[in-house]
């Protein structure tokens, strides 16, 4: 169905308001529905999208000769739009997240030479065309909110403040990675400093967890912003369902990054989902939605910005749809041989790090060529330096197999942010209470 | 002072541990102005208001996720669910996001799963199990199973204080059946620990929860023909108390393990095979084991009485013990 | 040193990886992470970078080849490297990591390092109990009991792990127990009844290798006390009697096993049975003649030396087979009987007593027991008897004549229910009534059989027919010597 390119995405179930409570359309929008339309029985929704283009393309599967396969129908044809200025970041503000963006990438290549030469255990996953997501984001968490990072957000931890070392030795299953070998890639989180929360292998069980996280935190007297992703492939899980609408209906400040890679492993987002624009979910929590470009950061930016304003405010959940694709297959191993051809050229414009130099280069000239080069070539020496440092660093001890399966005593389990409030009713005298909260 | 039920003492623990603790809150289904589906948290919401005392949505996936994400934040969250039965709707979280935090990167997950389990009351095959063995089987968790009011009592306030997670097994057919005077200080009951909750010389009977009162019923059946049960009351699942399991056996040379859970795969198998590794020249016969059937638990009184070991089963398979 | 360029594992499952092409030829420079090689696999083609810089030193694997994930494929001289940096001395080698940070720069995971103010987070409860033991499980050695290899009895005799660590302990032959529990198995009851009154030992006397006839009186002297059924037990002459200088403290020597086995054996014994004795005097003189007609002609003609014994041993199986009660075992409430007779033939040792077993000797002829009775003696002397040989006995014959002694009292061997003794066999005046009636005086070859018998199941008129049997077969012996 063909959608006219509006700034205002309206779901495409209509409801004919009452005539007390007309929709009051976001600056630039227009209603696309008709008092007397047809389908007037259907609500009314307003998801704020903030992208410059609107491309209208889906894949299908189709039958040749003797092969299934998938195509690309629709127009691709449109170059790519200028980055849309943020309007919160400073010019220096853009060049940490741009900076940010190439140790990411700089990592992951590192990460795909260290496994085609031996040395990973396991498997890579990329996050290839998708750092502006991850990077600018987690961008606008402040130090003491929680990100639950998912395998392709790895530029998420480095803002976090892991360093490409502690990525690699998780891959590379090393003693004096951050989980001591105990698991690989990005499952791994920190609880006193960082305040990561590691992911498992299934989809959508850390919206339930960072929903907790704000709950544990407002017991405390704290609303924040607690920061997870979901793909266009793990966002079909019940857990995805079920935490995200706890935390809408708990108002707790869950900021969800759908990433609309377009693939979830081999299955085309079309096989995932009947919606066009997965933003339409919010809908159906009763909570803000909101569209970008998940190749421009500063759009990226901006949405983590007021999501997490919102959560900041107690007035709940976001969930932010990213458009963008996965530019590698699933994982090392795939060749990604089922994504049409045309698709990757289309994103390939559209390469995040390659808008956003330009824009900071050339555009804004926020970023003189030289301190471009040598903000590459810091980076290229920062991940050589953890790359030898990881590795030349051992491998684990077998002993420490069958330790800290339970803790006994090896924690001090800290209140995070403060206080619980004291009990409601005051038969007796109130009391003082218990548990030394550290208000970070 | 009056005695206590078993649900009484574990609403008393609950709110002695609540108002000792601030981290500590409950969250479930339909425990708030409702008090919950048995009434454990009655008159909770309005003493330690709706902030403390959370209904949620219907989705234990994201009742044990919060309760998590609540703990990693320094809380201490106590998560009903109304009908142990449904644990398997968060059997991912439980199994794979809470068991293995620690394990993997270091994040304690002080959280305490709780609720009814077991049969006897006709409940059918989805308010009446006993979904332990799910959870001995998985390294990370504590599954504890009171069988009297003072074990409920020191249990759940010992669970609470534990920073591991604990599923907590409060077996629905003793929650007003049983009742005795509770001590009033505050004292715990520590994990880990077996009971021997009667001495005899003739035959351990390794059990928990409401077989417990099976087997002392029996018990009171062979001291007439002078047969005389030890009664041991695990009272913790897993970590299991080795070291007790061994100690009855020494005592007796004969053992019957006891428990409600079906047969195949129930914690019986891992009982005798601790026996085996730990007092196997101490067995002067093969070592029998009582459980029900391997069936879902039947609905109606009949099937249901079929399916469940009872006294009489205790009693006949002593007997045949003793002659063997 | 070169460093081994390898074929890396593209994905889990796969094994194997053609090399499709080399971008690089031996002698020409590489850097690191410069497309080297490329691959093909199950699951992916790939380009693979290089990984050191160098040069490239030697093609192990050429294009075309199919080789096993992990094998090195080429080499790399990192001589005149162009890049800096990169010490690589450990690629991907598994070392083990010390217990305290090891290796450069590696921080302590996380949740190794101490908690900051390391007051143990206000719980009160303990440390789990056996946790780390429990995820050491594996670890666990189940304790196999190491023993001699007499205690394999015991595994012939159905009984319980409980009652076998007790009888090894104890040195308790199992199948001397009596079992009470279900089908006839020890209980642990039974074996500590048995610990506790000491179970019956092996009533053996010497087995003369000599024919007992004419011993010298002096020897009768000693003939052994517990020939007598006397409750204590003491040394058989054979046993050294330790000296005891006059003046000094009495010496305490303690029991070796084989002593307690005896002690405690004997004591059983006596116990468990209604012992009864009763004797019959046997005319051997048709015997003793037979004998010494036969005797250097059965020797060189069958390598076996004569001895009475299998005279006995033939005529106790014929009235075995009379009055098969003799030949039976009590079990609780119920009597055993045999198929097999097992007959044990005690044997005097320098250091002790055994009761070796001739297996089904109703199946040997003449020949084949004095063959069985002279191996099973030998052997019992040179030590080599197996536990097989000792096992299984079903009913004895003991021979206190060897001493000279007339007859002896001996004790059964549990669980058997009778033994016989044989005594001394003495030339003796006795009279004689011909079919006319009349008395005359003769010298004959005069021999006491003892019966010793548990009165629960044999009965006096038993005992006493059964022992006339035995004695009418001696005394009229026409049987062939094989």
């Amino acid at each position: 169905m063909n959608k006219k390119e509006t700034a205002s995405r309206p779901s495409p179930n209509q409801v004919q308001d009452t005539p007390a409570e007309t929709p009051t359309p976001r600056a630039g929008s227009s209603p696309s529905v008709k008092a007397d339309d047809a389908s007037s029985m259907l609500r009314c929704y307003n998801l704020p999208d903030y992208r410059l283009e609107h491309p209208d393309f889906t894949v299908r599967q189709t039958t040749d000769a003797d092969e299934v396969r998938y195509e690309m129908l629709g127009d691709i044809s449109a170059p790519p739009p200028p980055i849309r200025s943020s309007k919160y970041l400073t010019p220096d503000q853009v060049i940490a997240i741009y900076r940010y963006m190439l140790l990411n990438r700089a990592m992951e290549a590192a990460l795909e030479n260290l496994y085609k030469q031996g040395k990973v255990v396991g498997g890579v996953y990329f996050g290839l065309g998708q750092e502006a997501c991850s990077c600018a984001s987690a961008f606008a968490l402040r130090k003491d909110e929680w990100l639950g990072p998912m395998i392709r957000n790895q530029g998420a931890l480095l803002v976090r403040g892991f360093s490409p070392r502690d990525v690699m030795m998780q891959y590379m299953a090393k003693a004096g990675s951050p989980t001591g070998g105990k698991d690989a890639s990005s499952h791994f989180g920190d609880i006193r400093d960082r305040n990561v929360v590691a992911p498992i292998s299934t989809l959508g069980d850390l919206i339930p967890v960072l929903a907790g996280v704000a709950l544990g935190a407002r017991l405390q007297g704290r609303n924040i912003a607690a920061m997870t992703y979901i793909g266009d492939g793990g966002q079909s899980t019940g857990v995805t369902y079920e935490g995200l609408n706890f935390a809408a209906v708990q108002r707790l400040g869950l900021v969800l990054i759908v990433e609309n890679n377009l693939w979830g492993y081999s299955t085309p987002s079309e096989l995932q989902s009947r919606l066009k624009d997965l933003a339409e979910r919010a809908v159906a929590y009763g909570i803000p939605g909101v569209i970008v470009d998940g190749t421009d950061a500063c759009q990226v930016y901006d949405a983590a910005h007021e999501a997490c304003a919102r959560a900041r405010r107690g007035e709940g959940p976001t969930l932010i749809e990213a458009k963008m694709m996965r530019m590698k297959g699933h994982a090392i191993h795939d060749g990604a041989h089922y994504v049409p051809r045309d698709l990757f050229e289309y994103w390939q414009q559209r390469d995040p790090i390659t808008r956003l130099e330009h824009f900071l280069v050339n555009e804004k000239g926020w970023l003189q060529p030289e301190r471009n080069q040598q903000l590459k070539a810091e980076v290229a020496r920062q991940i050589e330096e953890d790359r030898d440092q990881a590795v030349a660093s051992p491998m684990p001890d077998p002993a420490v197999t069958p330790l800290q399966v339970y803790c006994e005593g090896c924690h001090d389990i800290q209140l995070k942010y403060g206080t619980p409030p004291q009990r409601r009713t005051s038969a007796g005298q109130p009391e003082t209470e218990k548990g030394s909260g550290n208000s970070k | 002072m009056a005695p206590t039920t078993y649900l009484e003492a574990i609403r008393q623990g609950l709110w002695e541990e609540m108002e000792r603790d601030a981290r500590v809150f409950c969250i479930g289904e339909d425990i708030g102005i409702y008090g919950g589906a048995f009434q454990v948290t009655e008159g909770f919401i309005n003493h330690f208001g709706p902030q403390r005392v959370i209904d949620t949505p219907i989705a234990e996936s994201a009742i044990v996720g919060a309760a998590f994400g609540a703990a990693l934040t320094g809380m201490r969250p106590v998560a009903e669910f109304q009908f142990m039965d449904f644990l398997p709707c968060a059997f991912n979280q439980i199994t794979n996001m809470v068991a293995k935090a620690h394990y993997r990167w270091g994040a304690p997950a002080p959280l305490v799963i709780r609720g009814p389990s077991g049969g006897g009351v006709h409940g059918g095959p989805f308010h009446s199990q006993n979904p332990e063995a799910y959870f001995t089987h998985t390294p990370g968790l504590k599954v504890v199973c009171p069988a009297t009011a003072y074990d409920a009592k020191g249990l759940i306030k010992a669970a609470i204080r534990d920073p591991n997670p604990v599923i907590f097994f409060e077996h629905k057919f003793l929650y007003r059946r049983i009742k005795e005077e509770l001590p009033p200080e505050d004292y715990l009951v520590p994990l880990g620990q077996a009971r021997v909750a009667r001495s005899g010389g003739d035959i351990s009977v390794i059990t928990y929860a409401a077989m417990v009162h099976t087997a002392l019923e029996a018990a009171e059946e062979l001291a007439k023909e002078g047969i005389e049960l030890e009664v041991l009351d695990l009272r913790t699942l897993l970590p299991l108390d080795r070291q007790a399991i061994a100690d009855t056996v020494k005592r007796t040379n004969r053992v019957i393990v006891l428990h409600e859970d079906v047969r195949t795969g129930g914690i019986a198998g891992e009982i005798m095979a601790v026996i085996n590794e730990e007092a196997f020249e101490w067995l002067d016969a093969p070592v029998v084991r009582l459980t029900a059937l391997d069936t879902p638990v039947p609905f109606s009184p009949p099937l249901e009485e079929h399916f469940l070991p009872k006294a009489s089963d205790v009693v006949r398979e002593a007997r045949r013990l003793m002659a063997y | 040193m070169p460093t081994d360029v390898i074929m890396p594992q593209m994905g889990e499952s796969i094994v194997e990886g053609t090399i499709t092409k080399w971008l690089k030829k031996p002698g020409e420079q590489v850097q690191r992470d410069e497309p080297l090689f490329e691959i093909s696999t199950d699951k992916v083609d790939a380009e693979i970078p290089a990984p050191a810089s160098g040069v490239l030193k030697e093609i192990k694997t050429p294009e075309g080849t199919t080789v096993q994930v992990n094998t090195v494929v080429g080499l790399i001289d990192e001589a005149g490297a162009a890049t800096a940096t990169a010490p690589q001395p450990a690629q991907n080698n598994i070392q083990p990591a010390p217990s305290a940070p090891g290796g450069k720069e590696t921080e302590t995971p996380t949740y190794l390092r101490e908690a900051p103010g390391a007051a143990h987070g206000g719980t009160a409860d303990e440390p789990a109990r056996g946790m780390e033991a429990a995820a050491r499980s594996q670890e666990t050695v189940i304790e196999f009991p190491k023993g001699p290899e007499e205690e394999e009895d015991g595994e012939r005799v159905r009984s319980s792990p409980l009652v076998r660590r007790l009888a090894r302990e104890h040195e308790v032959d199992l199948r001397e127990v009596t079992g009470t529990g279900l089908g006839g198995r020890v209980t642990k009851d039974d074996i500590l009844r048995f610990v506790e009154q000491h179970p019956a030992g092996v009533p053996a006397i010497p087995l003369p290798s000599e024919p007992a006839v004419g011993r010298p009186a002096a020897a009768a002297a000693q003939a052994p006390a517990y020939q007598t059924g006397t409750a204590a037990p003491t040394m058989p002459a054979a046993q050294p009697a330790a000296p005891r200088p006059a003046g000094m403290a009495d010496e305490i020597v303690p029991m070796t096993p084989m002593r307690k086995k005896i002690a405690e054996r004997m004591v059983e014994s006596k116990r468990t049975s209604a012992h009864v004795h009763s004797v019959y005097e046997v005319d051997m003189t048709r015997i003793v003649k037979i004998r010494e007609r036969r005797k250097d002609d059965f020797e060189r003609r069958t390598g076996s030396r004569l001895t009475f014994m299998p005279f006995f041993c033939r005529a106790a199986i014929h009235a075995i087979r009379q009055f098969p009660i003799v030949n039976s075992s009590v079990e609780a409430d119920n009597i055993r009987y045999h198929r097999n007779i097992n007959l044990g033939i005690a044997v005097a040792l320098d250091w002790g007593l055994i009761v070796p077993v001739l297996k089904n000797a109703e199946e040997k002829n003449f020949l084949g027991l004095q063959r069985g009775i002279t191996d099973l003696a030998d052997r019992a002397r040179a030590r080599k008897l197996l536990p097989d040989d000792v096992a299984g006995g079903t009913f004895t014959l003991t021979n206190p004549g060897n001493y000279g002694q007339m007859f002896g009292l001996p004790i059964i061997l549990q669980p058997q229910v009778a033994i016989l003794g044989v005594g001394n066999i003495k030339k003796q005046t006795v009279v004689l009534t011909d079919e006319n009636g009349m008395d005359s005086i003769a010298i004959r070859s005069i021999c006491h059989i003892s019966l010793g018998y548990d009165h629960r199941v044999i009965d006096g008129a038993i005992g006493d027919q059964f022992l006339r049997e035995v004695s009418d077969y001696l005394q009229n012996w026409n049987e062939d010597l094989g």
